[in-house]
């Protein structure tokens, strides 16, 4: 990930700078940009009263907390080269033994909650173990592990919402309501997302989940921990999958076993649309984050515009293609020129 | 013990391995000194690899003896053949195309700067400093943030013999390393040899056109059914002679 700093720096060295234009395409947020100016734009003109009214806007930011925050974990595990189909159990699982936890085991919220983030992390550790070591595409292990965990969030729970203690100041405190449909997961989601912005782009760990991504034995060659790195990946997918569920229990204050199975799938969307190759090894933490807002907004916007709200998967397939495309392209474009 | 008593940097002697009843290397011996390039030439299934496999540590031999700067060292792994100085680069396998050149050159290797108790890139070192390099290996024209698949083949080849050579290769390894190259692209990966050979790196040399490694080594050692056929300075030997070698008429 290039950065603002970093074409400063090289501005500085009497080498040839590159043109302008070579600087935009290489930025890999800039599609997603582009279709947020677009989507806000039409939106506008289609729902001018409500669109851009601070309830609605606090409605978009909520709902891109839960998507978003997700998506960080799809972006950086898709830059390390691999996938996880699973995210949508493991946050429906974790969620409902975080309920089950803190209710039915009479644990302290806090416990509970700590419990239900060990137990989400070693779900995504379980993933990449099973995809490092049995070398399967992770894409097949987590296909797999998502119908196990799914079925296992059904016996655990048996088919009912779980719900946590009502009015507990902890889960108010993760995400509660601070005005009319905006709550406080808003800010641990862009927190959270700050420093794995600093994490992927300024320090050695973040290089390496981009080296691995990008070319594995390459990374290997000069002693970079490539199984390591990607079970770093793995385990964080897992972790923010966790966060996530948190965000519901702590807006809603239950789970539903049939919660969150298009999570991963959504998340892996705004990835993509925010600038991750598919292949690996380039891709954008801001990006990912964007791509969720994007698609709440898209969400929102058709209900605001009184379309019926099938819409909105067609609307974000559509993106997604559109965005893979473009991508695409423009990698190529990079490559023919210096 | 002496420290290159005899001005060698690598001397391999009788080497020899097998594989169960397969004999891969019969009797390979040669040498390398500082600022020398050694082309190492011979037929497909000669031994070439597996001599080159064995000096980086890959493999270790059956028989016979390396020694690395006049001390006879028994190489454990690939890890201790690179912290001795001696360093291979691949075809394909030297650089992560979606990285820029100066985060690729500084790959585990990245400078730090420490704030409080947590540690961060220095993204503004690895760009000066990685285009400091580029300049004194003569790449003039590459600015460091750009990413490695915007570069052709023969770039890629000279950052990357450029990167082993920063991180203190004594040794560069270069296996094929104008195969897929054009012409000027080859011209530009020879060049890039010329200056680290004259900063003293000592290169070994595999590839198959004669015309080329008769034009940059300045020994050529032709391996023949796992041993040494013929070990011949630049001088002694043209490209003619060098391919009625290879193809036995000699």
């Amino acid at each position: 990930m290039s950065s603002v700093e970093e074409r400063g720096a090289a501005e500085n060295t009497p080498m040839i700078r590159p043109s302008l234009m070579h600087r935009v395409v290489r930025v890999p947020e800039l599609m997603v940009l582009l279709a947020l100016v677009i989507v806000i734009i039409g939106f506008v003109i289609m729902a001018p009263k409500t669109f851009l009214s601070a309830r609605n806007i606090g409605a978009i930011l909520t709902a891109s907390a839960q998507l978003g925050v997700a998506s960080i974990g799809a972006a950086i595990l898709i830059i390390s080269g691999e996938f996880d189909i699973s995210v949508g159990s493991n946050y429906a699982f974790s969620g409902i033994a975080i309920g089950l936890l803190s209710t039915s085991a009479g644990l302290p919220t806090w416990l509970a909650v700590i419990f239900g983030l060990l137990i989400s992390t070693t779900i995504g550790l379980a993933n990449g173990a099973i995809t490092l070591g049995t070398r399967i595409p992770s894409f097949i292990t987590t296909l797999g592990t998502w119908l196990v965990w799914f079925g296992l969030t059904l016996a655990l729970s048996k088919g009912y919402f779980v719900a946590v203690r009502p009015n507990d100041p902890l889960m108010a405190v993760i995400g509660g309501a601070i005005g009319y449909q905006f709550y406080s997961s808003v800010f641990w989601w862009v927190g959270i997302g700050i420093v794995a912005i600093v994490l992927l782009g300024r320090t050695r760990l973040g290089n390496w989940i981009f080296a691995v991504g990008g070319n594995a034995d390459a990374a290997r060659a000069v002693g970079v921990p490539a199984g390591r790195v990607k079970m770093f990946a793995f385990g964080l997918m897992g972790l923010l999958a966790g966060v996530s569920a948190l965000f519901t229990l702590g807006q809603q204050g239950s789970m539903a076993p049939l919660y969150g199975q298009n999570l991963a799938l959504q998340a892996i969307a705004a990835s993509v649309i925010g600038g991750c190759l598919l292949t690996g090894g380039a891709g954008s933490v801001l990006g990912a984050m964007l791509g969720a807002v994007l698609m709440s907004m898209i969400n929102s916007g058709l209900i605001l515009a009184g379309a019926p709200t099938f819409w909105y998967q067609t609307f974000v397939g559509a993106i997604v293609i559109i965005a893979v495309i473009i991508n695409t392209s423009i990698s190529r474009r990079v490559a023919q020129m210096k | 013990m002496a420290q290159e008593t005899n001005g060698n940097r690598l001397e391999v002697r009788n080497l020899a391995k097998r594989f169960g009843s397969v004999v891969a290397l019969e009797n390979v011996s040669f040498a390398v000194r500082p600022g020398e390039v050694v082309g190492l030439v011979g037929d497909n299934g000669a031994g070439k690899s597996t001599a080159i496999k064995i000096i980086c540590g890959f493999y270790k031999p059956s028989g016979g003896s390396i020694l690395w700067e006049g001390n006879v060292t028994a190489l454990e792994s690939p890890e201790h053949a690179r912290a001795l100085g001696i360093q291979t680069v691949y075809q394909d396998l030297a650089l992560v195309n979606t990285l820029s050149i100066a985060r690729n050159f500084f790959l585990h290797a990245e400078p730090t700067r420490r704030v409080g108790p947590l540690r961060f890139l220095d993204v503004k070192q690895m760009n000066e400093r990685t285009a400091q390099i580029l300049r004194d290996i003569g790449i003039k024209d590459l600015n460091p943030t750009t990413p490695v698949s915007a570069l052709s083949g023969g770039e890629r080849q000279a950052v990357a013999i450029g990167r082993t050579y920063y991180f203190g290769g004594k040794l560069l390894i270069l296996d094929e390393p104008t195969s897929a190259l054009s012409v000027k692209q080859t011209q530009k990966v020879f060049s890039i040899i010329e200056e680290v050979k004259a900063k003293g790196v000592s290169v070994i040399l595999i590839e198959h056109n004669m015309i080329h490694v008769h034009d940059i080594a300045d020994r050529l050692v032709v391996v023949r059914h796992g041993s040494v056929y013929g070990d011949y300075a630049k001088t002694d030997v043209s490209v003619v002679d060098l391919e009625r070698i290879l193809a036995g008429a000699r």
